[in-house]
């Protein structure tokens, strides 16, 4: 139990500190303000006048070992971790001497190097992340502490409850912390819930809560000081709801005629620095002319802050399209196209069999890499849907072969922040047509983040994911590469045979950007689990170890009529045909580009310019598919070579059917890349 | 010097109406100081000050309409 912080147990050194803390986010909120009125500050501004309290009294408890994520409104929080007001004025400005060189802004300040992932805009976003960052540092055996700043509108988003359950489930040093300040934008939150109690929530999910007055800084501190300890002693998450009020409007522009004058004066009375001000005061602790000096101190840094921001130069414009700060790992200009090799038949493995050997290769070889996701572990369990991990966990344990909640946005937010603080994640998602639900952290957060911070924060976690219509209908189904091309800063790989599968989960696990690996329910060549209509994709699997090479396509066969660019099912179905047109003197030139991020385009142009000709085959649908993206570039680049339209054979565009008679309607069949084959080389 | 500029003070408000000075030329001004009170077709306004130290002067006097933008009053 904690003693409450009262005068008598108040320092002088951190009454002052706690007053300078505060008055230095009003002062440089209000200043920020002004100066956007005058036009110096592009964009918007969310700003955090009356919640100082919140910011200071939690992070007056963390050192730059502990990690916050912050929302769109993170000036308070960001200068109470400890970044400096220069540069986090300048990032406010769009400066190239801003915390992320003007690729934030206002709603995005972070710096790993104080403990602060680049904030969240996305309402809740850092709920699923934290407890990834707490899994690293309670995985490395750290006494570090991962706290997780949202609103009270994010508190009715669903990653509050899978973030929230996940932590608590492998009690995670987390400490939640509320910042309810009635609103959501214009919104009461009482208007949207029935339950405004955000303390009494964590009930449900067993940890304990508690609900603080958020312009007390003492009280804060106090709730959190037992939360920390908490958290420290490895007894899990908590969650502080600190009562609070933003004096200004949500946003720029906003003349606040949601709310009446009398409530915005019954908080002002409360006011959290005037209130600090007072304790110290009349307690004796400060005297007037140190609360002056404290005031004045604060005020002539955000001063020189704004000077700074204001003479600092803006971004130049080449800083934008700097690939080194969208992706960690990029191709090597002298690697070759992927051939396979060949060797002894005990050697010819499945997809599923190499995809064992080359994590728990990875994990033999790297204590950061761990597995997380629905049914990997448990004894007597799936070993994952596809049989992809049975036996790993009782190699490695269940620490490292983590069975996850049902919970596809807590899963691939655990991967991101544990990851950034560290680890090697492997996510596993049972089937692909999840992905959606964990869209947010994939597309928002992970591919992203590495960009926002200006480089200084890469995201290395690698997701495994089944693809491909098996007779499950419209949602076990789907291929969802194409749509994931359309995110800078993601990886994405389509494995179709083994040698492939075993170097790609090493290339992936080993780099440090977010891979996305998509696999084929029909090529997995599983013995625990045969699929209707499998394809055997069996290849030579070396047994030493190798990477495939970022960014390189694997040519299958080589010909001199036609390019045949495929992956899974309809790479096999080309090859097959192929094998017969052989007979028939068209020579098929079949390549697999394994890489639909980043593509291999040098070989694929090269192989067009031979051939003159181009057929793309794959599974997801037709419309907006990567094939259509090849198409165009290929035309762009290789006009002049080609000697015939290019065609593309897709799944037609139509919501997977269970019935096989139905199925097999949509997907493409071996007669279809035949006939366009056929067509282009008449 | 510092120079103050008629602020954005709404999204769709372009043109502002100047009715009233609150302070006048040698006098002491502070951060978020209410300079003038202003009328847009919304609703009336005051303009505060994004600086500290002495109105040196008063470029649009009251009755004025000025652009969001403008130069509106000088300060030191």
């Amino acid at each position: 139990m904690v003693e409450p912080t009262t005068a008598s147990t108040l320092s002088p050194e951190l009454a002052r500190e706690l007053l300078v803390q505060m008055v230095r986010i009003r002062e440089f909120e209000q200043t920020a303000y002004l100066r956007f009125l005058q036009g110096e500050i592009p964009g918007t501004l969310h700003q955090s006048q009356g919640q100082e309290a919140v910011a200071v009294g939690v992070c007056s408890l963390l050192t730059k070992d502990d990690w916050i994520t912050s929302t769109h409104r993170p000036h308070g929080h960001a200068l109470a971790k400890g970044m400096h007001p220069n540069v986090a004025m300048a990032e406010v400005y769009g400066k190239s001497t801003g915390c992320l060189g003007g690729r934030g802004g206002s709603m995005h300040l972070g710096d790993p190097d104080i403990g602060m992932l680049t904030s969240t805009a996305i309402v809740g976003g850092g709920l699923t992340i934290a407890p990834g960052l707490a899994w690293a540092l309670k995985s490395t055996r750290t006494k570090n502490v991962a706290v997780s700043f949202f609103g009270d509108g994010a508190s009715n988003e669903g990653a509050f409850h899978e973030g929230v359950n996940y932590a608590a489930a492998f009690s995670l040093p987390v400490i939640f912390v509320c910042e309810n300040n009635m609103y959501g934008a214009s919104t009461p939150f009482h208007e949207v819930t029935k339950n405004t109690n955000v303390a009494s929530r964590g009930a449900a999910y067993g940890i304990p809560a508690i609900q603080v007055d958020g312009m007390d800084v003492l009280a804060v501190r106090d709730a959190m000081t037992e939360a920390v300890e908490r958290a420290r002693n490895g007894e899990g998450p908590t969650l502080i709801e600190a009562l609070t009020y933003r004096f200004v409007g949500h946003s720029r522009n906003d003349a606040r005629a949601y709310r009446t004058k009398d409530e915005e004066q019954l908080w002002k009375d409360r006011d959290p620095i005037e209130s600090l001000k007072n304790v110290v005061s009349t307690n004796g602790i400060l005297s007037d002319s140190e609360i002056e000096s404290a005031l004045a101190q604060a005020k002539q840094e955000i001063a020189d802050a704004v000077l700074f921001a204001q003479e600092s130069p803006v971004p130049d414009a080449a800083a934008a399209t700097d690939l080194s700060t969208i992706y960690s790992n990029l191709p090597d200009p002298s690697a070759q196209p992927i051939r396979l090799p060949d060797g002894p038949e005990e050697r010819w493995l499945s997809i599923s069999e190499a995809l064992r050997e080359g994590i728990a290769e990875e994990m033999r070889a790297n204590p950061a890499v761990y597995l997380l996701g629905e049914d990997v572990g448990v004894p007597g369990g799936f070993g994952g849907a596809f049989g992809v991990y049975l036996g790993l966990s009782d190699e490695f344990g269940r620490d490292r072969v983590v069975d996850t909640p049902i919970s596809e946005k807590a899963i691939l937010g655990a991967a991101i922040g544990s990851g950034i603080a560290g680890m090697r994640p492997l996510a596993d998602l049972q089937y692909a047509d999840f992905i959606y639900e964990a869209m947010d952290e994939i597309v928002n957060e992970a591919a992203k983040i590495r960009y926002m911070s200006g480089g200084k924060v890469a995201v290395p976690m690698v997701l495994r994911s089944p693809v491909g219509a098996s007779q499950r209908g419209a949602q076990h189904s789907q291929c969802p590469e194409s749509q994931l091309l359309n995110f800078p800063g993601l990886r994405v790989v389509c494995v179709s045979d083994p040698y492939v599968a075993k170097g790609v989960i090493k290339t992936a696990l080993r780099g440090t950007d977010p891979v996305l690996i998509f696999e084929h329910k029909k090529l997995y060549g599983s013995k625990k689990r045969v699929e209707a209509g499998s394809i055997t994709s069996r290849t030579f699997v070396p047994e030493e170890d190798y990477t495939i090479p970022l960014g390189k396509a694997l040519i299958r066969r080589d010909g001199t009529d036609v390019t045949i660019l495929a992956t899974f099912t309809e790479l096999y179905k080309s090859l097959e045909i192929a094998a017969r047109l052989a007979s028939e003197e068209i020579s098929c030139e079949v390549i697999d580009p394994v890489w639909l991020s980043p593509f291999d385009w040098e070989t694929i142009f090269a192989s067009v310019r031979k051939t003159g000709r181009l057929v793309v085959a794959h599974e997801g649908h037709l419309t907006g598919g990567w094939g259509g993206e090849v198409a165009a570039r290929v035309a762009e680049e290789c006009f002049s070579s080609l000697r015939a339209p290019i065609k593309r054979v897709a799944s037609k565009d139509v919501p997977m059917p269970f019935a096989p008679s139905l199925e097999s309607a949509i997907v493409p069949a071996a007669a279809d890349i035949e006939k366009a084959i056929r067509d282009v080389v008449a | 010097m510092q120079q103050i500029v008629m602020p954005n003070l709404g999204q769709t408000v372009e043109e502002i109406y100047i009715q009233e000075w609150l302070v006048k030329v040698g006098d002491r001004v502070e951060l978020g100081q209410p300079l003038c009170i202003v009328e847009t077709d919304k609703a009336q306004l005051d303009v505060e000050s994004v600086a500290e130290g002495t109105l040196v002067r008063i470029a649009e006097q009251a009755g004025a309409t000025v652009e969001v933008g403008q130069l509106i009053a000088e300060i030191e």
